[in-house]
């Protein structure tokens, strides 16, 4: 990804951090993460990416790419409260929002905060529970407060779920509805290492696990800062107008049977604007939009007929093939409409 | 509002979700458009053909075409359903219109609807190369228009629905325009052709994006001036005498007396050719000889041109005997107007000199014939024969009938027996074949009989056949045709070998001041038909049946004085002949006045005048001007507004020129996905330059600041990409800018934009 800081541009936006301690914290983090995970770029810039948002993150693939492994490097780089709660069938929804209990001393209820109150909560396969559980989870997210026996908890801030599952084709997992697929900001993909990768790997990671050696490099109010900061980032008009007429063109595609929500297209342009950050700019591109549009939208579109998410082999449109397609027959606004 | 609705709305599977309501209403607009601009442009043709009521026909027409097009694309999922069923509608009305007695339910044609649509085709074209203008809408050429109608909504309506491409309805419609400008440029309406290209712009608007409308408007309206104004500014290569014109007028078939009386008919006579002739007086010039009378009309024998045979020696006169005098004629002839592979030649000819193309003669009719030659332009001097029997060889001739010449006594069986009769009672007691001949000749020249073009064809006995010769005797009106073959068949059926000779009769003479003979000329209305008798010794011998036109040969007298004033139709007024070179009388064709006088005469019919290349020639250099021109105030304009700060007008300039030279653009591509497309194109410092643009545009366009884009990047860019192109972009985008029809051209296949990282 280029990293060109964009010249010429000096900002109408008021960072709340700096540009140059911006950009070198996020690099701090990215080069803190890939200590662990190796030769993964890609989905290590995306995942910080969604997490400058303040989005949730659908880490999906087969088990032992990494998954769990980067969501534990991303949250030990940061440093705040993190916890891990870890999917099965028999989990209890207040397994994950904690429980009211009698206090003998002072007779009274008291409530037991779960693994949810924390910055960053790792849901490790998160398919393997009940629809119940799932949703006491994801609930959570939408809302940020739990509701226990009546009362309200706020969650803490920032607060963001890194999700991982496996693919919904193996066994003992109960697929995601899509209502509460809406709710991950984005769905990304590991993918196998390459051979390079996977070798230095076996000689790295033989004895002991790299993971413990990974250090704080952010504190959790630098990661409020920057998360400001990302929110400043300007999206033009223009933008805008992009970002939208690609979520029309899924509501209108034939090959789709389920198109983008306006939630996914607010979730877009946010993202987008992590990029932009990412990348040094202070306003968005309509590039960002089109390099995020499959991780922000291809979890939420439902593809017609047999065309599968994901499985490219059996149908001539699978659900990310099709956003392509509709991404690069998306005229993209100069914007001259919008400065009249 | 939009999101609001459709949030959580599933997407469904109705495909007329997305052809909806105001798609269709388009579409309909678009149909009516299109029968308004074909209603416009037909009613152009109001200067060709006469009255109105066919205007009606041919709307019919286009409606039920485009409507059955129309309906059926509202039911259809796809587009091609309403060009088929436009197809289909057009294939049944024109049957239902015009053969339904042969088609199934009327509608569906066959293989005999297919005939009858032949046979009101030859009529129709028959029709058109028969009247003057404007024409009587006969069934024949409505059964044109229409079919011309039905194809041009059909195309119309494939082009602005299956193809896409609205702009090129243009075509059919100017088709239609020019047809009046195929017969005379000065029969085009010019305010028909403004409201046609007003509704031609209307379908423009109607499907291009607001983007494009600026365009179409520019290019539509500067097409249009040139188009109006061109043919102002061209008079003069406008032809003086349609008769210089190329096209011929006078065509002949495969039998020339087919259209004879159509040809006298048309009023308005054209020059068909001009000669010398070393001989005293003018010449009549054969075509060919019409031998066969056994089937329904005189016709020539299957014509056997021996190829090989030389146009220097051209066989004997048959028959003609040692003992007749004979005199040796040069004549040169110069055709100009006429298109038939006859060549007019006196009879009989001996050598024909200068000819283009390969002729051959043919030995009975000593007819001058090729099959892929035409006469038309041939400048040639042919050397013949002029012979001149006396009266006493004639006679002595008696009633010899050579053998061989059966074939010359031929008549059709249904040969109606009052010529027979007519023929014994007007030779009465005439004993030589050469008195019954002359008597022959009385009977019509000095007789009840006049001379009418008109006649036949209104009292439905026009034409050579059997069958109409009883009426000519019995109406005693008619022209050359019927004159000629009338004696021709009279004569056979006296047991005198004839025939009929179809060719010109002398013409006018032209003399200068000093009143000596400079050359004869010969119009289309000199066209003429006579019969031609063999006597036995002599061969054959021209007689001269028709009252007032041709001369009476000097071994043929007339018994009885012939009138001073020709005998001729009396609606059609005589000119005097002033500068006739004979002592009998060489009427010059009768004109109506107002034609005579017209000196930049139309032409009639389905001939082309030249005036209409001059039309399509303005259209077509209109057409290949203004897309330049408009490009061009296009590029200064954005020019301008770049050095003005505008990195937006930089930016869409590069793109149009990049489009321009066939480089694949699109407006889904971002300015980096551009730029990296572009960068293949440009040398290094365009690529330099590119790069400072597009941060200008991205500046201006996303951080909405202010790009400051150098005029100057600008002009380094569309340099360098010019300079890769090569030549043939290069001048292909000067000509035809692609950038201005994109709205119109079929979009590009995206060239697979960036994916993103998943």
């Amino acid at each position: 990804m280029p990293t060109n800081v964009q010249a010429g541009s000096d900002g109408a936006l008021a960072p709340v951090m700096p540009r140059d301690v911006f950009y070198a914290k996020t690099r701090a983090i990215l080069t803190s993460v890939e200590t662990v995970i190796d030769g993964k770029r890609e989905a290590v810039e995306m995942a910080l990416t969604v997490l400058l948002a303040e989005g949730h993150l659908l880490i999906e693939d087969v088990p032992g790419v990494g998954k769990t492994m980067l969501a534990r490097a991303l949250a030990r780089s940061v440093d705040c409260s993190v916890s891990r709660i870890q999917f099965t069938p028999d989990l209890l929804p207040a397994d994950i929002t904690g429980v009211s209990v009698y206090n003998q001393a002072t007779r009274e209820f008291e409530f037991k905060p779960g693994p949810v109150f924390a910055n960053i909560v790792i849901g490790d396969e998160i398919n393997r529970a009940s629809p119940k559980t799932q949703s006491a989870l994801l609930e959570s997210m939408e809302e940020g407060q739990v509701t226990v026996d009546g009362r309200s908890y706020q969650l803490a801030t920032p607060f963001i779920v890194v999700a991982t599952q496996n693919p919904i084709e193996m066994e003992g997992t109960y697929p995601l509805p899509e209502a509460q697929r809406d709710r991950f900001m984005a769905r990304i993909s590991m993918g196998y290492p390459d051979a390079g990768a996977e070798l230095a790997m076996l000689r790295t990671r033989e004895t002991s696990s790299p993971l413990l050696a990974v250090e704080p490099v952010v504190t959790g109010s630098d990661l409020a800062d920057m998360i400001a900061t990302t929110r400043s980032v300007y999206a033009s008009r223009a933008v805008e107008q992009y970002a939208v007429a690609i979520a029309q063109a899924t509501r209108e595609d034939r090959e789709l049977r389920l198109g983008a929500s306006p939630r996914a297209t607010l979730q877009l342009v946010r993202a987008s604007k992590a990029r932009a950050a990412l990348d040094g700019r202070d306003f968005v591109l309509p590039d960002d939009i089109d390099a995020l549009a499959i991780p922000v939208l291809g979890h939420r579109l439902i593809a017609a007929r047999r065309a599968g998410a994901g499985s490219s082999v059996l149908s001539g449109g699978s659900v990310p093939d099709i956003i392509a397609r509709i991404v690069a027959d998306t005229p993209v606004s100069l914007g001259s409409a919008g400065r009249a | 509002m939009r999101l609001g609705a459709n949030r959580d709305q599933p997407k469904t599977w109705d495909p007329s979700a997305s052809t909806g309501g105001e798609n269709l209403a388009s579409d309909w607009v678009m149909s009516g458009l299109i029968l308004l601009s074909i209603g416009l442009a037909a009613a152009s043709l109001h200067s060709v053909v006469a009255d109105v009521a066919w205007w009606f026909v041919l709307m019919l027409v286009a409606t039920i075409v485009l409507a059955a097009g129309g309906i059926v694309r509202s039911f259809a999922r796809h587009k091609g359903w309403g060009t088929l069923a436009a197809f289909l509608a057009a294939v049944m009305t024109m049957t239902l219109l015009f053969s339904p007695q042969n088609a199934l339910l009327g509608l569906i044609p066959t293989f005999d609807t297919l005939g009858t649509f032949r046979e009101i085709e030859a009529a129709g074209s028959e029709s058109i190369a028969t009247q003057g203008i404007p024409a009587n809408a006969s069934q024949g050429i409505v059964y044109l228009l229409c079919l011309g109608v039905a194809a041009i909504a059909f195309v119309m309506d494939t082009l602005a629905f299956a193809a896409r491409a609205p702009a090129f309805t243009g075509v059919p419609l100017i088709v239609l325009l020019l047809v009046p400008s195929f017969v005379n440029a000065e029969l085009n309406d010019p305010f028909l052709f403004t409201l046609t290209a007003a509704a031609w712009v209307a379908i423009l608007l109607v499907r291009s994006r607001p983007a494009g409308r600026a365009t179409a408007l520019g290019i539509a309206s500067v097409a249009l001036a040139s188009a109006l104004l061109l043919p102002l500014v061209l008079p003069s290569v406008q032809p003086r005498t349609a008769s210089s014109g190329p096209a011929g007028i006078v065509t002949t078939g495969i039998n020339p007396i087919v259209n004879l009386g159509d040809d006298l008919r048309q009023g308005d006579p054209s020059l068909a050719l001009t000669y010398t002739t070393t001989a005293l007086t003018g010449q009549y010039l054969r075509l060919t000889a019409l031998d066969d009378f056994t089937g329904t009309a005189w016709a020539p024998t299957a014509i056997e041109v021996i190829p090989e045979n030389s146009m220097d020696a051209i066989g004997a006169a048959p028959g003609l005997g040692e003992t007749v005098p004979r005199s040796e004629v040069s004549t040169d002839i110069v055709v100009s107007n006429i298109g038939t592979q006859w060549l007019p030649a006196p009879y009989a000819p001996a050598s024909v000199t200068g000819l283009v193309g390969d002729w051959g003669w043919e030995p009975d009719a000593l007819a001058i014939r090729s099959d892929r030659s035409n006469a038309r332009g041939q400048e040639y001097t042919v050397r013949s024969v002029l012979i001149a029997p006396s009266i006493e060889q004639l006679t002595a001739a008696g009633t010899i009938v050579e053998p061989g010449l059966e074939r010359y006594l031929q008549v059709p069986d249904d040969l109606p027996a009052v010529v027979g009769a007519t023929a014994t009672e007007v030779v009465a007691e005439a004993t030589t074949n050469y008195d019954k001949a002359l008597a022959l000749q009385d009977f019509f020249r000095a007789g009840e009989f006049t001379y009418s073009e008109q006649a036949p064809v209104e009292q439905g006995y026009d034409g050579s056949g059997a069958s109409v010769l009883a009426a000519f005797l019995e109406a005693k009106s008619g022209y050359c045709v019927h004159f000629s073959s009338a004696m021709a068949s009279m004569a056979r059926t006296l047991g005198i070998p004839a025939r009929v000779a179809v060719g010109f009769t002398p013409g006018e003479a032209l003399t200068d001041d000093s009143g000596r003979l400079v050359e004869y000329r010969v119009t289309t209305m000199n066209l003429h038909a006579w019969p031609e008798l063999y006597f036995a010794g002599i061969g054959w011998v021209r007689f001269e049946p028709t009252p007032g036109r041709g001369a009476v040969p000097e071994f043929a007298p007339q018994a009885q004085d012939d009138p001073a004033t020709p005998d001729v139709d009396e609606s059609v007024p005589i000119p005097a002949t002033t500068s006739a070179p004979t002592a009998t009388p060489s009427a010059a064709p009768s004109l109506p006045p107002e034609e005579q006088s017209a000196p930049g005469a139309t032409t009639p019919g389905a001939t082309m005048s030249v005036q209409w290349w001059w039309v399509a020639l303005a259209i077509l250099v209109a057409l290949l001007v203004a897309p330049s021109v408009v490009r061009a105030v296009r590029r200064k304009r954005r020019e301008a507004e770049t050095a003005r700060g505008s990195a937006l007008a930089a930016w869409d300039e590069l793109r149009d020129l990049a489009d321009d030279l066939g480089l694949r653009t699109s407006d889904a591509r971002t300015p980096r996905q551009l730029s990296g497309d572009l960068a293949d194109h440009l040398d290094d410092d365009g690529q330099r330059a590119l790069a400072r643009l597009r941060t200008a545009l991205e500046t201006e366009a996303f951080a909405e600041q202010t790009g400051n884009p150098d005029p100057h990047d600008l002009t380094i860019v569309c340099r360098s990409l010019r300079r890769r192109a090569g030549i043939v972009r290069r001048l292909v985008a000067a000509l035809f800018p692609r950038s201005l029809f994109a709205s119109w051209l079929p979009a590009p296949s995206p060239g697979g934009s960036a994916t993103p990282a998943g």
